[in-house]
């Protein structure tokens, strides 16, 4: 279990590691451990702490800026904002590709060895604790 | 006396080239390998190999100290021999250990605290040295007229004067004002491994130690720049210098031990991007200094253009160090 307001993310893994730095990112911000005015370190800092290039935090904080999260200094790095929830889109489109991904996962916990009712119980576990 | 001190000092420096493999626990001679290697019999083979390789060198340099009339060739040259074995030695226990390498896990992590108040850190630790050294200059200047027109600045270790200055600005501001410029190099050097480094242990040891170093060098130059007006017994620098001493090696040994206990994850340096298991040169990793990987110090990561840059201006400013040294002291 990583400390609160540590990030990890895998070079070696298929995933882009903006996109590693925005879910580990927003994963903090959705369960409250990083509270507005909290100001996160410089891009240069989290790129050399990673050892990654400096564009692909800076492009990670950009996609977190547009999602209202963050607001973005010039050279200082950004803060956390409050940000307003969103009214819930029935997009058809959203729905459609959050199922898919559940499904992947889902179907390799499932080969793994997990039964269908530990995950209904993980996944509403999950839910709450974001609630919170 | 100077034959004790030289076996002391020779005796530590043997001590430290044993020492190496036992420096990190997940590391072999540099490669970080599975435990099962580290301690295992593979481990065990690599290093007593080292030692075998090392120990009869060391041995010789010892007794060459000892046993011949003391001079600085014979210690030079005692110091040569266990450096070069010591290399050679690690050299081969390095190829021998990296067929035990683990694979980079690819896994890096930080924290997402904003340390920004590090650079103050740097300028409240260095300016009470800088302070030591401007106050003896006042102090000095105060007493001007009491200076004499000749004065010892540099004894023997059996108090016999074998240096002197004269009463000019360079022979009398010289030692505060060389051990300013040395302090304020140092406190550069922090600001350049705090900004240029990951916030791992051995960066804070490094900034500790150079901080120590500089309280070192301001209390010795201060000492040496109230020389025209005390007479200072060469016992009392002595002291002094063996007090830093022992600081340094305290925080040293308390590094060792939590940095060999600590993870990869914070620095993880791939191994394939080390030359030599020495020169770590990575044009991936945006980190100017890295942690070696034996000890607990840091090295430049050539691979970074800003690197060069950095080792050339620290290489011109020793370089001017020892210029002014030369010039001012002849």
């Amino acid at each position: 279990m990583l400390s609160p307001q540590v990030i990890r993310i895998n070079l070696r893994a298929a995933v882009p590691a903006y996109r590693q730095i925005v879910d580990a990112l927003r994963a903090q911000l959705v369960e409250g451990c990083l509270a507005p005015g909290h100001d996160l370190p410089p891009v240069r800092r989290l790129a050399m702490e990673l050892g990654v290039h400096f564009n692909t935090v800076a492009e990670a904080y950009r996609q977190l800026a547009e999602e209202g999260w963050l607001e973005l200094r010039h050279g200082r790095g950004a803060t956390v904002i409050e940000r307003k929830t969103p009214t819930p889109k029935k997009s058809h489109q959203g729905c459609s590709v959050f199922r898919q991904h559940l499904r992947e996962l889902v179907a390799k916990m499932r080969a793994e060895g997990l039964t269908a009712a530990e995950l209904a119980s993980e996944l509403r576990l999950t839910a709450e604790g974001l609630e919170k | 006396m100077p034959r004790v001190l030289t076996i002391i000092a020779l005796s530590f420096g043997v001590l430290i080239q044993h020492a190496l493999p036992y420096f990190h626990g997940r590391r072999l001679f540099g490669v970080t390998v599975p435990r099962g290697v580290r301690y295992g019999r593979e481990g065990a083979r690599i290093i007593r190999t080292y030692e075998m390789r090392l120990w009869p060198w060391t041995t010789l340099s010892l007794i060459v100290v000892i046993l011949l009339p003391v001079s600085a060739r014979p210690i030079i040259a005692a110091a040569a021999v266990t450096g070069v074995a010591t290399s050679c030695a690690y050299a081969l226990a390095y190829n021998a250990s990296r067929r035990f390498g683990a694979p980079d896990t690819g896994v890096r992590q930080a924290s997402l605290s904003d340390s920004g108040g590090d650079l103050r850190l740097i300028a409240l630790r260095f300016l009470p040295p800088l302070a030591i050294l401007a106050a003896v200059a006042v102090y000095v200047r105060a007493h001007w007229p009491r200076i004499p027109a000749r004065f010892p600045t540099h004894w023997t270790l059996e108090g016999i004067p074998d240096g002197w200055s004269d009463k000019t600005l360079a022979g009398v501001y010289g030692p505060p004002f060389f051990g300013t410029l040395i302090v304020l190099f140092l406190a550069g050097l922090c600001v350049l491994v705090l900004l240029g480094s990951r916030r791992t242990s051995p960066a804070w040891v490094a900034v500790k130690v150079a901080t120590v170093v500089a309280y070192l060098i301001a209390t010795v130059f201060a000492m040496i720049a109230i020389l025209p007006l005390h007479y200072l017994p060469p016992w009392t620098v002595l002291t002094v210098v063996a007090a830093y001493f022992i600081a340094l090696v305290v925080i040293v040994a308390r590094a060792v031990t939590r940095i060999s206990s600590e993870d990869d994850i914070g620095d993880f340096t791939p191994d394939e991007c080390w030359r030599g298991g020495q020169f770590y040169y990575n044009p991936d990793d945006p980190a100017l200094f890295v942690q070696t990987k034996i000890g607990t110090s840091l090295t430049l990561n050539f691979g970074n253009r800003a690197a060069w840059f950095v080792a050339g201006l620290i290489a011109l400013y020793i370089a001017g160090l020892i210029c002014l040294a030369r010039w001012m002291w002849g």
